[in-house]
């Protein structure tokens, strides 16, 4: 097993084989395709977009959050929000001048 | 890390997200042309009608062009929702000019995209929207050639205005 993104001890993500990855969201564990990647950084985008983040802040100050094909559930309290959105954000960001050449 | 995500996916993610709204917004021109097709098949402006159902078709594709180059190269493109679109016109030249607006922002988008894709050497998005910043020339001279018609023939009946305008 190769760790390819450890940004925090608590949530980071690794790759099991080409196609395969887990994320480890605390004491959870989650089995995660690419594709179902792509959609949780799309999920939490949108969820923490300044107007989003606004309205969890200004009520309930918490998420439930549907990913791996709506097989897992996810409670984020903001904090943890935001730091999952910072691993997938780091996790995709990539360097095209280090990859091209 | 970045080789496993790149081996996944051919464009930059952050081009994706803009690829995304730009599918958002052609879905939001078409809608918009087939209201104002409809404003204009209303009042039996045939030329008019048929240029703005053919529009509406081609943002359609257009849309589906971004949406299956998404996918094509490994990324996830999202079925946007369409926000309200504007059914009240107040004239037909009113529309030809909201029209040329409505292409120039999907014109300026277009370019924003573009300065991103080459700012992140993402070259497959630069070469795939070379078409599009050439198509899109090409609708804001229609739309703007269209809008010298209604200044040329100033005073003249709608229906008389209608039958000038091209359908192709």
């Amino acid at each position: 097993m190769k760790t390819v993104c450890n940004s925090s001890a608590d949530i980071h993500i690794e790759m099991e084989t080409f196609c395969r990855f887990q994320l480890y969201f605390y004491e959870k564990t989650i089995p995660l395709t690419f594709p179902q990647l792509l959609q949780l950084r799309q999920q939490l985008l949108q969820l923490t977009s300044p107007n989003n983040l606004y309205r969890i802040i200004e009520n309930e100050n918490c998420a439930l959050l549907f990913v791996a094909d709506k097989k897992e559930l996810l409670f984020l309290e903001v904090p943890s929000l935001i730091a999952l959105k910072e691993e997938l954000l780091f996790f995709f960001s990539f360097d095209t001048n280090n990859i091209l050449i | 890390m970045n080789t496993i995500i790149r081996k996944q996916i051919s464009i930059h993610p952050e081009v994706m997200d803009l690829l995304n709204k730009q599918i958002a917004m052609e879905m939001h021109a078409s809608a918009a042309y087939l209201a104002m097709a409809s404003w204009c098949d209303q009042r039996e402006l045939l030329n008019s009608k048929e240029l703005f159902y053919k529009q509406a078709e081609e943002e359609r594709e257009h849309a589906m062009k971004f949406f299956t180059f998404i996918n094509d190269n490994g990324g996830a493109a999202i079925s946007p929702s369409i926000d309200s679109v504007n059914n009240d016109f107040e004239s037909l030249k009113a529309i030809y000019e909201k029209s040329l607006d409505q292409e120039i922002a999907v014109s300026d988008s277009i370019k924003k995209i573009f300065k991103k894709a080459r700012t992140e050497d993402d070259f497959v998005t630069e070469v795939f929207l070379q078409w599009f910043i050439t198509e899109q020339a090409e609708e804001e001279d229609k739309f703007r050639s269209i809008i010298d018609i209604f200044d040329l023939m100033e005073g003249m009946p709608l229906k008389m205005i209608d039958e000038r305008i091209p359908t192709e």
